[in-house]
């Protein structure tokens, strides 16, 4: 009841934004940081103690590999000293070298090697044929078009052209269904606040935007 | 305009948007649902799981993409619960990416899943998160043993026994994550294994999935609040996903119906010589 209670209420008061700017949008927005980073900071320590606290101090598994993580995690701090912020580049060095070098090794079979293999154009099924051969013009246009090293003129243009208009629709397909992930959002909160107890906290907030708006226009 | 408030047209589309998708939630519509192939298609790869195989799914979307993602994830979890009582597989719970991750999966095991008479460390475990992302799933798949080592609440791997012979991606039967940001470090890490690997994620994740569906390096994907609905009626265990339908459809309708008026609107006035 009151967990329902308060999520109705911070629903409200986000989405009273779309009345007006006020205080309870504000009120609103502090809450959602304030919580979020108290969260964070919450598990944050949770995972410091099991991973970390438990397993070095508690259980005095002094020689162990995290010991290392440990220290290069300390370093970072070092970048808040002025003789000794030299250090912090040893573990972002690391994490940067380790990081590109996991991504890369993948990437070259998942995102290179597989991806050059486009599929025939003559298949069994009609339509995948005709996707592969969308596939195949589309990507050669639009990396037509990023051929900056020859100017866009005669049989260049066209093709580049193409590639514009390819991209287009490639950037309004995603515009649209970031739209309806923006809408799934809004339906997933809507129950809480059309159906008891919500629906009295809508009732409130209606009747103070009706108040609200009356005495800004006796003003 | 008054200052600090939205223009009145704008104003009018959201109020308009909030009283359409306020209707179903009161009077449930029962528009028919019908259910994607992509849906059936996972759905049959996790019912195929074995007594005893091990499932591994990575909760990695974020707290605020849960009316997206999260009535399909707790389907998931449902479905896998339900085969742990049917079948006697194995299922690990872990996050990779973020803090928010663990507190949905904390989240759907305490609110949405029923574990009696489930034994934790021997049915299922939820190793919580672990930082590091890329390089985390690439130690998930390559040494488990070097990279967990505790569990969400603690304790060490040696108390819990599904995990003892888990070595590698290779003792693991069925892999799945949900996200909210990009799919690529996924396939690029447990892709390639000839294991099943399952996507859920926001609608608008969809076409950055595909280019690696299509090469079968993700096996299966659900990517929206229809695929969620879809998947509750194949597992018969309804839930946010077909409660949330039909608002889904209307708000479709009004996106398609703002998009025609828009486009009148604006081919009209560039007719009368108004601003392009």
């Amino acid at each position: 009841m009151i967990e329902a209670l308060v999520t109705s209420i911070v629903i409200l008061m986000a989405w009273s934004f779309l009345y007006r700017e006020n205080i309870f949008y504000r009120i609103g927005e502090a809450l959602l940081v304030g919580l979020a980073l108290a969260l964070s900071v919450k598990v944050g320590i949770d995972v410091l103690i099991n991973r970390i606290y438990i397993p070095i101090v508690v259980k005095q598994q002094w020689l162990s590999p995290t010991l290392i993580a440990v220290a290069l995690g300390l370093m970072m701090y070092t970048r808040f000293s002025k003789s000794l912020w030299w250090m912090s580049r040893w573990p972002i060095a690391l994490l940067s070298g380790a990081g590109l070098g996991i991504a890369m090794k993948g990437a070259v079979m998942a995102q290179i090697v597989k991806q050059l293999d486009i599929g025939s154009l003559i298949t069994r099924d009609v339509f995948t044929g005709v996707n592969n051969l969308i596939l195949l013009v589309t990507a050669i246009t639009s990396l037509a078009y990023f051929l900056y090293t020859f100017e866009h003129r005669g049989a260049l243009a066209p093709i580049a052209k193409f590639g514009i208009y390819s991209m287009m629709i490639c950037f309004g397909t995603t515009l649209g269904l970031f739209l309806m992930s923006n809408i799934g959002f809004a339906i997933s909160l809507i129950p809480n606040v059309v159906k008891p107890p919500g629906l009295y906290v809508s009732i409130v907030a209606i009747i103070l935007i009706i108040a609200d708006n009356f005495l800004r226009k006796r003003k | 305009m008054q200052s600090g408030s939205l223009p009145i047209v704008d104003r009018a589309v959201f109020i308009i948007f909030i009283i359409l998708i306020a209707i179903p939630a009161i009077m449930p519509l029962g528009l028919p649902i019908s259910i994607s192939s992509n849906t059936v298609e996972v759905y049959r790869q996790i019912e195929g799981l074995k007594g005893g195989d091990i499932a591994m799914w990575i909760t990695d979307f974020s707290v605020g993409t849960w009316g997206q993602v999260g009535p399909a994830e707790v389907a998931i979890y449902r479905h896998l619960f339900d085969l742990i009582r049917r079948k006697g597989i194995k299922v690990i719970i872990v996050t990779t990416y973020s803090v928010d991750g663990a507190l949905n999966a904390e989240r759907i095991l305490r609110e949405y899943i029923d574990t009696a008479g489930l034994k934790y460390g021997e049915d299922y475990v939820n190793l919580g998160w672990i930082p590091g992302y890329e390089t985390t799933l690439a130690a998930l798949a390559k040494d488990f043993q070097s990279i967990v080592k505790t569990d969400a609440y603690g304790n060490t791997i040696d108390k819990l026994p599904m995990l003892r012979g888990v070595r590698s991606i290779s003792d693991i039967a069925l892999i799945g994550f949900s996200t909210s940001t990009s799919p690529d470090p996924y396939p690029r890490q447990l892709g390639g294994y000839n294991k099943p690997l399952i996507i859920n994620t926001l609608i608008a994740t969809v076409p950055w999935t595909l280019p690696y569906y299509e090469k079968r390096l993700i096996t299966g994907y659900i990517g929206a609040e229809s695929d969620a609905a879809g998947y509750e009626k194949l597992t018969g265990m309804p839930g946010e996903g077909l409660r949330t339908l039909d608002a889904q459809s209307l708000s479709h309708i009004y996106g398609v119906v703002l998009i025609i008026v828009g486009n009148i609107w604006y081919f009209t006035r560039r007719r009368e010589g108004g601003r392009r």
